[in-house]
Order: C-alpha cells, then structure tokens, then sequence
C-alpha cells in the first residue's frame, strides 16, 4: 500500500486534520500505527480503507485502498454467536444479497494453523475464549479476498494471554502475504511482533496532525 | 378428530411458518403478523370473483402488504419494530373495516375438488419450497439477523434486504392461512386474528421442544403446529371450553418457559421461540 500526499478536512470549510502525509507499507509485514486517543488514527484507518466520512475532504492518493478493509474494534458484532466456526467463516462468504436458491458455500480461505490455536471449529462461537473469536472475525475478514487489514485496537477487550495469541496469529497471516497495520497501544507486543513500519500520529501547535516514522523494524 | 387434527393443522401451518420465520429466526417482535393473517382473508375476500390460484396470490398479497407496511415504518422511518407494527395493526383494522363495509362478510368459494386436497396440495407446496429456501444462503440470512443484527453492516451484506425478504415472506404466508380460515369458516371477520400471536408462539415452542436446534428447520413449525392441535383436540375432548382456550395457551407458554428457565435447558430471547 503506498499513500501519496494525503491531506484531510471534516468539510470544506475546515482545517487540515492531516496534511501531505506520505508513507508505503510493505507487504506481507505487520506494521503498527501508534498515537494517542485523539490523534486520528481511527480517521486514518478509515481514509486508508477508501471511507471517507459524509462531507470530509480527502486529497492525495492512495494505492491498494481497494484492497485494504477495516476490522470493527468491537468484532462481536461481526460473528453470529449461536454458529460454529466453521459455519461463521462460511456465513463470510454469503452474498451481498443473500440468494434464495443458492447454498452455503465453504470458506474461501481457511488456514491449516487452526489447530495451533486449539480452535475446535464445531464449537459454537459464543463458547470461544475472547483471542479466538478475535480470530474467528479476522478470518471472516479474509473471506472477502482482500490482502490489506487494518486492525483498529484488536486487543483492546482482550486480556494478556488473548492479545498475545491474536497477535500470533495476525504474524502468521503475514507468512501467507496479508500486509497489516494494527493500532495498538501494547508497546510491548507491537515491538516484540511488528517487523515493518511504526508509524506515529502526534499533533501540531496548530491542531494539524503529522505523522512520523519512527521505527522501521527488521 | 385425526381428520379434524389435519384439517386445523393444514389451515394453520403456513401462518406457523410465517411466525416461524419473523418471530423465532429474525427474532422480531412481530405483533403485524395478525394484521397480515387477517388482511389476507380480506383481500382473498376482495378477489373471489377471480381463479382460485389468483385468489390464492392476492391473499398472500394482502399479507405482504402489511409486512411492507411495517418494514416501511421500521426501515425508512426508523419508527421501533414494535411500534411500527401496532400502529400497522390500527391502520389494518381501520382498512379492513372500509374494504369490507361490516365487521363480519360471508365468504365461501365453491372450489371443484375437495377443500382438504386444496390444504393438502398447498401445504406440499409450500414445504417443499420453505424447506429448501430456508437452507439456503437467505435462510440462514434469516436466522444470522435474530442471532446478530449488526452481522451485516458489519459484512458489508445488506441487512435491510434479509429483513424485508424475511418479513413479507412471513406475512405472505400469514396470509394465505388467513384465507384458508376465512374459507373454512364460511366469513371474514374483523376479530379473526385475535390470539392468533399466541397461537404461534406456543406452536413454535413446541415445535422447539422437539427439535432443539437453532438452525432453520421447516419441521419446526411443523411438527409444532401438528402438536399443537393434538393437545387442543385432546384437552377439547377432555371437556376444556374453547373459550378459555387462549387462557390455557398463555399458561402453557408460561410453564414452558419457567421450566426451561429452571433447568437451564432453554435460552430464551425476548420472544421466548
């Protein structure tokens, strides 16, 4: 994903948030987007994915924003708690308007490390531990074919152990060439898990956004 | 009674379907489903001039207008499900009054084979249809949209699409049974649809107590609604008045529940089906 000069207002008549921001994310990595509450990284994250909110201007460009979607913060509102796993991952795959006379159809994509993750694929959603239905959402993700996720806080519910193991399974999706750029405030999971970029969102004197890049792991 | 059994059960089978699918798969709280049953009796009423598949088409009609009428209210006008639906119910009950001139009309179509294959052959067709669409992709839709209604937005899949499908289908079939009752009984009645929610509510309970499954299944609400009318048939014959009859489902509804609540062997929603 390569951004170009990207600049944002709320409405025409509004100061920049952001301004000429330019940055590339490499694929297949994990990158990280640091800043604290407030800074835009949510606003961001939405440009990043081709969202723009009603009456915000955006400028520049982005490339692959086609291929990025965003993960709801809260992804219990993604899954259907009474459903498997599996059937979970095929309700992903439904049509946009779901067809009278066609059937389920299985998953497009479904990893062979489940098992890694102790994930009983028959057990119904509701009694999975919090990591793995953060797992089970982003694999519903993945269902739609896009390669760029953008996580906005996905352990933000989750306790220690729970993040941890999204956290592995977000590194393995990267084997598999899906790029990331997860907000998350753990600096110690991000530093111990991110190999590609940190990006940085601090504001200016005058309420414009910069961002940074402070960090390009190995 | 056997004959008596099949022939309420066949009157009533599509309505448990329709409640079946709004009330226990999209988990709404449907209270139009009686304005529906009742305005398809009236809109058959309105086409008796016309083919019986016509009549038959113009009760299901009628149903669906009372489901477009409520999706209307909750969709676009963003008025609560529940709330959308009773004002339904007062407009329907206003409309009924204007279609038919009187609170009663005699209605009976002469049809040139015997009523019970009529019941016969549409609640064939109906489960053969039912059954298989709601294996499908929209009957899953269905019961996705109880379980989880951000599901959609969420998916980037149309939500108020699996609603509106799911609704006027439901309503559809409320109303082909409101027909059938209207034909079986000889009239059209403005009160017709009175407790008819708590009919399908206990029908479907009892379907679901027999088959414990969340997912959509048509035998749900069919052997819900077979059960259903040996209990009313049996507790008849064992000299229960059909007047407390409503009373009796309400109680039985409310021992089912408490028992299940008890034993923790049923989750219950709002709806309790």
């Amino acid at each position: 994903m390569q951004v170009h000069q990207l600049s944002f207002r709320h409405h025409k008549r509004a100061s920049y948030f952001f301004r000429d921001i330019s940055f590339d994310l490499e694929r297949g990595k994990m990158h990280a987007l640091h800043g604290k509450n407030g800074m835009g990284k949510t606003v961001l994250l939405n440009l990043l994915s081709l969202k723009v909110p009603p009456n915000g201007v955006m400028e520049g460009r982005i490339i692959g924003g086609e291929n990025a979607i965003l993960v709801n913060q809260r992804f219990d509102l993604m899954i259907a708690d009474q459903f498997s796993f599996l059937e979970n991952l095929k309700f992903a795959c439904i049509n946009r308007c779901p067809h009278p006379f066609s059937r389920l159809k299985p998953p497009l994509f479904y990893p062979d490390f489940l098992e890694k993750f102790h994930i009983d694929i028959s057990k119904p959603a509701s009694k999975l531990s919090g990591g793995q239905r953060q797992i089970l959402a982003l694999l519903m993700v993945l269902q739609r074919e896009r390669n760029i996720l953008l996580l906005d806080e996905p352990t933000a519910t989750l306790d220690e152990q729970n993040a941890r193991i999204v956290f592995e399974f977000l590194k393995t999706l990267t084997l598999k060439n899906v790029t990331l750029l997860v907000v998350c405030h753990d600096r110690e999971l991000t530093n111990h898990f991110v190999d590609g970029r940190h990006l940085h969102l601090e504001m200016g004197a005058t309420g414009l956004r910069r961002l940074e890049c402070v960090f390009h792991g190995a | 009674m056997i004959f008596s059994i099949l022939e309420q059960a066949l009157i009533a089978l599509p309505l448990i379907i329709g409640a079946y699918f709004t009330l226990s798969l999209l988990k709404l709280p449907d209270f139009s489903i009686e304005s529906a049953y009742l305005f398809g009796a009236v809109s058959a009423f309105l086409a008796q001039e016309l083919p019986l598949p016509l009549v038959l088409l113009s009760a299901m009609g009628g149903g669906m207008v009372v489901g477009a009428m409520v999706c209307f209210f909750n969709q676009i006008l963003h008025i609560p499900f529940l709330l959308g639906a009773i004002v339904t119910n007062g407009l329907i009950h206003g409309l009924t009054q204007y279609c038919l001139g009187t609170s009663v009309s005699s209605f009976h179509l002469a049809f040139p084979f015997n009523e019970f294959n009529l019941l016969a052959g549409l609640a064939i067709i109906l489960l053969i249809f039912m059954g298989f669409g709601i294996r499908s992709q929209l009957g899953y839709s269905l019961a996705i949209y109880g379980n989880n209604p951000h599901f959609f937005d969420n998916h980037q899949l149309s939500g108020r699409y699996v609603l509106l499908f799911g609704v006027l289908l439901g309503h559809g079939c409320a109303g082909i049974s409101g027909f059938l009752f209207a034909q079986s009984n000889g009239f059209v009645d403005l009160t017709m649809n009175f407790g008819i929610l708590l009919l399908c509510l206990t029908a479907i309970m009892v379907g679901k107590f027999f088959l414990k499954t969340h997912r959509p299944n048509i035998l749900v609400p069919l052997i819900g609604v077979f059960v259903f009318f040996s209990i009313q048939q049996l507790l008849l014959r064992m000299g229960l008045n059909l007047k407390y009859f409503n009373a009796f489902q309400a109680l039985f509804i409310l021992v089912i529940l408490s028992l299940g609540h008890r034993k923790q062997t049923l989750t219950l929603d709002h709806l309790g089906v």
